[in-house]
């Protein structure tokens, strides 16, 4: 099962709040970068909303989630989160529009 | 971030207060567009990766390099609870050059612990210079 989110400046800087590296270009400039970034946890809670769409309340009280961070998601971006069942859980995957895996990891309820 | 040099494994954090506000319900809801309807009310909970962001950041502000996010939730969490977040400095050590911290975090209504949450981040580069 998957979940695709189109990814707004607005979005990011709703999430994230103003003057950081995913809501302010000057500051995202200083730090090194050439554009925002999302925040990592912004990826993660597209995750979360397709395991709760999965697993209902149980994901609220019972849910165990650990992944990795491998590429930024960029203002524009279409990312698509997948849930694969596997023998202890789920495999989680981020992927853009333009195949780059952005996020994995494993997911299961206790 | 602050210096890399001053963080010490062990080292704690916390206790830091988060309100779970109507405004700070809708940012992390709106933000992603989430649709679950159990979140009509219910906190969604990997906010406890951002507050965990908040506790190393209480000593060590600054941007992160958001490396690995573990979340474990236990109990839902509504708009108008109020949670305590405590901190531990986990793991420092240096991978391929790069300087990894982790903080394990809990966070507690009351007596009872609601998620737990371990944030690995890379410290930036820009503030590693000259002090490793």
């Amino acid at each position: 099962m998957n979940l695709t989110k189109h990814v707004t400046q607005d979005d990011m800087t709703l999430y994230s709040g103003p003057g950081n590296i995913h809501s302010d270009i000057e500051v995202a400039k200083r730090t090194g970068l050439d554009a925002t970034i999302a925040q990592g946890m912004q990826t993660l809670a597209y995750a979360s909303e397709l395991l709760t769409h999965i697993c209902g309340a149980d994901w609220i009280e019972r849910g165990e989630i650990s992944v990795k961070f491998i590429k930024p998601v960029l203002a524009g971006d279409d990312v698509t989160v997948s849930a694969l069942e596997s023998a202890d859980g789920y495999e989680v995957e981020a992927t853009n529009q333009r195949g780059d895996t952005l996020m994995v990891g494993t997911a299961r309820l206790r | 971030m602050g210096r890399w040099t001053d963080a010490t494994l062990g080292e704690t954090f916390g206790p830091l207060e988060f309100r779970m506000s109507e405004k700070l319900h809708r940012r992390y809801i709106d933000g992603v567009h989430n649709e679950q309807a159990v979140h009509a009310d219910v906190i969604d909970p990997t906010v406890a990766g951002n507050f965990a962001i908040g506790i190393i950041g209480s000593k060590y502000p600054g941007p992160i390099i958001h490396s690995h996010q573990e979340l474990k939730f236990f109990v839902p969490v509504r708009v108008g609870d109020v949670v305590v977040g405590t901190g531990t400095l986990s793991l420092k050590e240096m991978r391929r050059d790069k300087a990894y911290v982790a903080v394990d975090c809990d966070f507690k209504r009351g007596d009872e612990l609601v998620w737990w949450a371990r944030m690995t981040c890379i410290w930036p580069e820009v503030h590693l210079r000259g002090e490793v």
